[in-house]
């Protein structure tokens, strides 16, 4: 199958700063925001934690035909919305590419600085690890066979998200209605990438909208945080030292 | 055909070079972390000026290994067989093993080992520099001859002229090191090409074998280190002091 060059190359771009990108997060404290606390409960550091995770997940889901694996996402998601193989699948391969660079290059990067004014929205993107990790790990378990993304999924994103959960609100000083508003917006936008899809599928839109709203769902998390974040009191949002508030 | 996992990675590698080389231009010109002193000039800061190098090698490797200005891709490669005369590609001898034992171990490991480094040991911290001022020789010299435009070229000229201009200025003269420490760095960076086509031609040549070839550059990148650090510690340091 004749692809732009693009196409394939992109997860390798993305786990090259993901090797950069964890190094600096557990070397260093850049992307801390409270240095009197363990970074792992740092609510910015966390938000940051969320941006390489999921480059190295999506090395794993697009890489591997690429290396001489035979496991394609693409395929996969092609034949769950009952279309053909490719070279007759008509979503077109540079859906893939838009959707996950605006995601996770562009909205997750600008969720996390923006975690310094505004929990809700920093951690917005954990919402969607949780789903696409839980997705990943239920499709694996009910076929009981490996599907592209299912080892970040079972060792990184639910591990990981769940701890996120805990340090923040559970041990941690911010409310669950505001952690888990912040976790909604992100499953949510997981739902409207199905949604999506559907709409693509009963022709309710073509290649044209299906690359825009592909682009547009990269800041979902951050548009539903931000609505969100108006039904709570602006202090109820900032990051406080954990120390303080648990004392 | 199946690809052996060298063939496979010439060709991602610079890709992933790429991605970590977007991160350090964020960090570089978005934050002073990469700074020894945050408060002053990054443009005049050792350290700053040593992850800097990092960054644009990284770069120059996506145009060199990745895409070059006219789409073809991985040709520097290419390019080197068609210099020697030697058959192209897949007939081509010289194993992808080599191009990935001179670009990882140097770019990768060496670079950012002497950027950290580069806090207390000036001259390690400025080292990357003299493969910077050599490379930028053999990417201008063909295009100076009217043979066009090569992959690297590109990022040779629009990346390192400015930027080894630069560091002459800024690190080297009056207040600053000493001119016979640039002299070291210059020379650091044409032994490492030395090494690096010395052993390539015994190769070719039928002299050494690809494990051989590919163990040189190993070691050449390790002795790119060593170089500037028994520089530093020459004549009890004269080298680093600033100059009067």
């Amino acid at each position: 199958m004749q692809t732009h060059w693009f196409y394939t190359v992109w997860p390798f771009i993305g786990i090259g700063g993901a090797i950069v990108m964890v190094a600096i997060l557990l070397m260093t404290d850049t992307f801390r925001d409270n240095t009197t606390v363990s970074r792992w409960r740092d609510p910015v550091w966390l938000a940051w934690l969320a941006v390489p995770l999921y480059w190295i997940h999506q090395f794993e889901e697009y890489s591997l035909p690429v290396l001489g694996f035979d496991y394609s996402i693409q395929e996969m998601i092609c034949k769950k919305l009952g279309f053909p193989p490719y070279p007759d699948c008509p979503i077109p391969l540079s859906f893939y590419p838009v959707v996950n660079i605006a995601l996770m290059w562009f909205g997750a990067p600008l969720a996390a600085y923006l975690c310094r004014r505004n929990v809700l929205t920093g951690l917005s993107f954990w919402g969607l690890l949780l789903a696409n990790g839980l997705l990943h790990t239920a499709g694996g378990v009910a076929a009981g066979a490996y599907n592209t993304g299912l080892w970040s999924s079972v060792f990184l994103f639910v591990p990981l998200s769940l701890w996120v959960l805990y340090a923040c609100t559970i041990r941690g000083p911010y409310s669950g209605k505001v952690v888990g508003t912040a976790f909604g917006a992100g499953a949510v936008t997981h739902v409207l990438l199905f949604v999506v899809y559907g709409l693509y599928k009963s022709e309710v839109i073509g290649n044209a909208g299906l690359l825009f709203l592909a682009a547009l769902t990269g800041f979902a998390p951050i548009i539903l945080a931000a609505i969100a974040s108006r039904f709570f009191k602006p202090e109820t949002l900032r990051p406080v030292p954990v120390h303080q508030a648990t004392a | 055909m199946d690809k052996s996992w060298t063939e496979v990675a010439i060709v991602f590698f610079p890709w992933i070079g790429g991605g970590a080389a977007i991160v350090f231009l964020f960090l570089l010109f978005g934050t002073r972390f990469l700074q020894s002193e945050p408060g002053s000039s990054r443009w005049h800061d050792r350290v700053w000026l040593a992850w800097l190098a990092t960054a644009l090698y990284l770069l120059h490797n996506v145009e060199e290994y990745g895409i070059d200005v006219f789409g073809r891709m991985t040709q520097f490669p290419a390019e080197i067989c068609s210099v020697l005369k030697l058959p192209a590609y897949p007939d081509c001898p010289i194993p992808a093993a080599y191009f990935l034992a001179v670009n990882i171990p140097l770019i990768w490991v060496v670079a950012p080992i002497a950027a950290l480094l580069s806090r207390r040991h000036p001259l390690v911290g400025l080292t990357f520099y003299g493969v910077i001022f050599v490379n930028l020789f053999f990417h201008i010299m063909p295009l100076l001859a009217g043979t066009g435009f090569g992959p690297g070229t590109l990022t040779a000229i629009v990346l390192f002229i400015p930027v080894s201009a630069w560091i002459i200025h800024a690190c080297f003269g009056a207040d600053r090191l000493s001119y016979k420490a640039l002299a070291l760095v210059f020379f650091n960076g044409v032994l490492f090409h030395i090494i690096l086509t010395g052993p390539l031609m015994l190769f070719i040549n039928g002299k050494i074998g690809s494990a051989a070839l590919v163990a040189s550059q190993l070691a050449n990148a390790a002795l790119f280190l060593l170089i500037p650090w028994l520089g530093e510690k020459w004549r009890g340091g004269v080298l680093v002091r600033p100059v009067t």
